[in-house]
């Protein structure tokens, strides 16, 4: 009995010891405010940037604040700030998509950030324009905004010459769009080579799809209140309809065994490998593609937004940063924010990122310079054209059952009417609850 | 196995005089044997299950600053009326069947090989081994490229005609290409288990049999197969327990789809918990799946054992 | 069953199970199978060396070719070069290796008692550790974050548990569902089932105690057991995701399993790059083959006088 004992005793101080040594790493200098920060994602070259670049230029110019920040993926982001929050101990600041605005309002847990939105002077203002309203529930605005987010059409002008096509000339409706579709797709002994266009049609990107579809169409997610779908209206169904015949049917130009092209390296994109002559992309990947193959960039070129009713796309305001509401330090939270919204800072981290930033200045840069498709994205963002998911405190349940049923829409185990029709019924009762 | 495994513990009652001392000092020592284990698990395990077998009657979203509030039976009542959780019930349990019987069957048939007197049998054995100490995650990844387009087995798949086949992205293969997958990582622990079980089956009855004429084929289905009946049970109890919570290698491969054709419950639970915050339906649709669970491998003892013939 | 046997069949080198083996056409056909068995069983890791070593290109190219045209070290230096990950592989060595000793003890005292120290209730109680075992982690897992934070006398909590963060961002708080798997109790109890009991009644006779009964007699009998436990404790405990990367928060505390994710954003619509994937796997996986053999190699010399029938 006595071995036993010294060695639970032995077990107990090992396990003391560790706690005190890991206690004693993570505390910190008294002196200055300390304050966490959780960035999502895992992308190298951006965390490598914010972490080696972009914060520690912050703490030399505000020698009174420390921060430590982290990145986490975006698939382990949602378990671990939800339980962050349960437990009391989630970051000073955070960032997240606007979509989630609506929720963690709901649960109290984002400071409204108006009081220091009015604080920046007007012209600041007035460059983020629309963009401030991202995070804009029930009258108060809880999230800056640092990138924008879109979709835009991309295609390959080699390829259009090679079919006949004009590349000065590329679609500008829907009947144009499909029938140059038709010409550029490439069989072989009855599969396709290549695509004559390709969209995300699984996952989340199919709801970014179908969103972009439905608005052009003249239709919309959810009604101006956000009480009711809307979806599945005549305009939707004719969406996605729209959708359902580019990958179905005879007249198919693309194939779905791919699978998601979103985890592809850059290296592997369809348009850039040649997979697909035109593509629903978004300004990154581009971004990437240009900077891994310059050469085939010199043939991407993104078309103006193509609309039936209107043009329109799927977009607007996209990673933003909110401050916790339970914050001790909710002053140094929104200095760091500024910083991070700052013109020089988002010269650089959309330098890293590809991304576009979210205040309109940026059209007059040397952005547009280096990358000349970001004229079409910030142009698109200046007219209003990106059509944002709607900002309901159950908005990712609600998109996850509109896209569980565009799938199945898309794999045609449902006509796009029944679809749609399902995806209504069962996300309207979801809409009622909150 | 649990119910004969629970018989054989109870050891055989002396004279009653002596029992009760000697039995008192034996039965004090064991309870503070397993104090530790029980309290520890009591505290971290059984509570949390409780907790959460509360929260399943309540609303509870972590990040809501007041708290769970109790709902009654709505949380149980909407999961039985929804679609979503019957198709992971359906995909669960035949994910389940196109698993096991294959993996039991195939490794009995690599521990009668591998139970072979033959020089190098052990390096054999831990190579057969090596897919179980490799996490699930691990696996589910080096798979993940095997499927791909771009991997070998679409190349291998190439010589006998046809182009690209979407192993994961076709709802009707999705779900047997990741039970492939799985009936393979099980084959070298499944087989230790009956390799043991083999090795401690009496010679004698072998030679019994081998006496009374029977053949290779015979002393197999009469020997063999009622000696490894025992481990059997055992090993499907144990596997239908973890089939049923499946969640690691289907959220990595396919992320429960295409279309659904692959979200299991424990992907439904980790998404209503984790996604739309919903822990009181989580904890819910957990307990629904606790019972499924619970009688299945009930009924699978009860059916493996009962027909256990005299021997 | 008899969990002796398991871990000896497991364990036992091929030296105690040599017999003659003439080459005749059976045994050729045998070695033939075992052969087919194990490249089908192999195949796939051969596969991922082999990719670890590919350049992003080459790793996307088809047909797929065995041998990198292009060999690279890219990879492993990628992942190596990472500040975090080494740190979390030392967290997961030293969470692991504890979890193998807590498991060990525990696990082996109440295994035994389960198996040979009848007690009332017994049965109800064994019968509700396997029962544990039943029910999804992902319902438990913010009750037990819950606990964890609200752990009394712990990370500047008070005797209630108030005030701090408690087990928090520590390591102890990683191990903490880890201390003890119902499992390794079931497996215990069933190998003391098979031991003789004659042996106790002699020690007793002796005057022995009942923890010197165990410790003596049936301990040194028991080294195929611990080590089967000690693998169980470790493959459990390095593989574990979901509560490292909920429980921690600072990088440093990171186990290897979080510190990858992040670096590979597996499930969440990371990008999926094959050749530092499957580096980190192999990187990942490695300490548990060198477990496995050096657990192995341990325990084989206990084996000599085990019950190995042949």
């Amino acid at each position: 009995m006595s071995r036993c004992i010294s060695f639970l005793a032995m077990l107990l101080t090992f396990t003391m010891v560790l706690t005190a040594c890991s206690s004693g790493l993570s505390s910190s200098g008294t002196a200055t405010t300390h304050i966490k920060v959780w960035f999502p994602g895992n992308s190298g070259p951006e965390s490598d940037l914010v972490l080696k670049t972009l914060v520690p230029a912050f703490e030399k110019a505000n020698p009174d604040i420390t921060v430590d920040v982290q990145y986490v993926d975006w698939g382990s982001l949602s378990p671990k700030l939800n339980t962050a929050f349960a437990g009391g101990i989630a970051p000073d600041v955070f960032g997240h998509g606007p979509a989630a605005a609506a929720g963690f309002v709901a649960s109290d847990r984002v400071l409204p950030l108006d009081s220091y939105i009015n604080t920046l002077d007007e012209a600041t203002r007035n460059d983020f324009g629309s963009m401030l309203d991202a995070g804009l529930v029930n009258g108060h605005r809880y999230l800056l905004p640092m990138i924008s987010d879109g979709l835009l059409f991309a295609y390959r002008t080699d390829f259009f010459q090679q079919a006949g096509l004009d590349p000065t000339r590329p679609p500008t409706n829907w009947d144009e769009l499909q029938s140059d579709a038709l010409k550029l797709t490439q069989r072989q002994g009855g599969k396709i080579v290549r695509a004559g266009l390709e969209f995300s049609n699984a996952g989340i990107g199919s709801e970014q799809t179908f969103s972009t579809f439905l608005y052009q169409a003249g239709g919309q997610l959810l009604n101006k209140e956000g009480t009711e779908i809307a979806w599945n209206s005549a305009a939707g169904v004719r969406a996605l309809q729209f959708m359902v015949n580019f990958y179905n049917g005879s007249d198919a130009v693309a194939s779905k065994d791919g699978g998601s092209t979103g985890t592809l390296p850059i290296t592997q994109q369809p348009l850039l490998t040649g997979q697909t002559a035109m593509e629903l992309i978004d300004s990154g990947t581009l971004a990437g593609i240009q900077q891994a193959a310059p050469n085939v960039m010199k043939n991407i070129v993104v078309m103006p937004p193509l609309g039936l009713v209107q043009p329109a796309a799927y977009g607007g305001a996209g990673t933003g940063l909110f401050i916790n509401k339970d914050s001790k330090h909710p002053d140094a939270a929104w200095r760091f924010i500024k910083y991070m919204t700052s013109v020089q800072t988002l010269q650089q981290y959309t330098d890293v990122t590809g991304t576009v930033p979210a205040r309109a200045s940026f059209l007059k840069s040397d952005l547009v310079q280096k990358r000349p498709f970001m004229k079409n994205f910030l142009e698109a963002q200046a007219a209003n054209v990106f059509k944002p998911n709607p900002n309901i405190p159950a908005w990712v349940q609600v998109r996850d059952v509109l896209t569980r049923y565009l799938e199945k829409a898309m794999a045609q185990q449902m006509t796009p009417k029944a679809a749609l029709d399902a995806a209504a019924q069962e996300a309207g009762s979801l809409l009622a609850k909150k | 196995m649990v119910v004969e495994t629970l018989r054989s513990a109870r050891p055989v009652p002396r004279s009653s005089k002596r029992l009760s001392r000697m039995q008192r000092h034996i039965a004090l020592t064991g309870m503070i044997f397993v104090a530790p284990a029980v309290i520890y698990v009591l505290i971290f395990n059984i509570f949390p299950v409780i907790y959460a077998f509360y929260l399943s009657f309540t609303n509870y979203n972590p990040l809501d600053r007041q708290g769970p509030q109790l709902q009654g039976l709505d949380n149980y009542r909407a999961i039985l009326a929804s679609d979503q959780f019957w198709n992971a019930l359906r995909v669960t349990t035949l994910y389940t069947i196109e698993v096991l019987p294959p993996s039991i069957i195939l490794a009995i048939a690599l521990a009668l090989l591998a139970n072979k007197p033959l020089r190098g049998i052990g390096l054999f054995r831990a190579m057969f081994y090596l897919p179980r100490i490799v996490s699930l995650a691990a696996v589910s990844l080096i798979w993940l490229w095997l499927y791909s387009d771009h991997g070998i087995l679409s190349y291998l798949a190439s010589f006998f005609g046809g182009g690209v086949i979407g192993w994961l992205t076709s709802p009707a293969l999705a779900l047997s290409a990741v039970a492939v997958m799985r009936i393979w990582k099980s084959l070298g622990g499944n087989m230790v288990l009956f390799l043991a079980a083999l090795q401690g089956i009496p010679q004698d009855l072998y030679e019994a049999a081998a006496i009374d004429g029977a053949g290779r084929w015979a002393k197999t289905l009469h020997v063999t197969l009622p000696g490894l009946r025992p481990m059997i049970v055992y090993v499907t109890t144990i596997n239908i327990v973890y089939l049923f919570q499946s969640f690691s290698e289907l959220y990595i491969m396919t992320q429960g789809g295409p279309v659904e054709s692959t979200t299991t419950v424990n992907i439904l639970i980790y998404n209503q918990a984790f996604q739309y915050n919903q822990l009181g339906q989580a904890s819910a649709t957990a307990f629904l799946l606790f019972a499924v669970i619970f009688i299945f491998a009930f009924f699978n003892i009860r059916l493996i054992s009962a027909r256990r013939t005299a021997s | 069953m008899n969990v002796a046997r398991l871990s000896a069949s497991l364990f036992a080198s091929s030296t105690q199970q040599r017999r003659r083996s003439a080459m005749t056409l059976r045994t050729l056909l045998l070695y033939a199978a075992l052969i087919l068995v194990a490249i089908l069983i192999i195949g796939p890791f051969i596969w991922v060396i082999s990719l670890s070593f590919k350049g992003t290109n080459e790793a996307f190219a088809y047909p797929p070719t065995l041998l990198p045209q292009v060999p690279t070290l890219k990879n492993f230096a990628e992942v190596l070069s990472s500040d975090v990950l080494p740190g979390a592989f030392l967290n997961s060595v030293v969470v692991a290796m504890t979890s193998v000793i807590t498991n060990v003890v525990i696990a082996t005292l109440a295994g035994y008692a389960f198996a040979r120290l009848r007690f009332p209730g017994s049965e109800a109680v064994f019968l509700t550790l396997i029962a544990s075992t039943m029910v999804p982690g992902a319902v438990t897992l913010v009750p037990l974050f819950l606990m964890a934070k609200n752990f009394p006398l712990m990370g500047g909590n008070d005797l209630l548990g108030h005030g701090g963060t408690g087990l928090l961002d520590t390591i102890p708080g990683v191990l903490l569902p880890h201390v003890i798997q119902a499992l390794n109790i079931f497996l215990a109890r069933q190998f003391f089932l098979e031991q003789p009991e004659e042996l106790a009644e002699a020690a007793r006779i002796d005057g022995a105690t009942e923890f010197g009964i165990l410790a003596r007699v049936y301990l040194p009998l028991s080294l195929p057991m611990i080590a089967t436990i000690a693998i169980f404790a470790f493959t459990g405990a390095w593989e574990d995701f979901l509560w490292p990367l909920v429980v921690t928060s600072s990088p440093e505390n990171y186990t290897i399993q979080v510190a990858l994710s992040a670096f590979a954003g597996i499930g969440g619509g990371g990008i999926i790059d094959w050749g530092p994937l499957m580096a980190a796997t192999v990187l990942a996986t490695l300490p548990l083959l060198l477990a496995f053999i050096f657990f192995q190699r341990y325990f084989v010399a206990g084996l000599a006088s085990g019950s190995v029938k042949g």
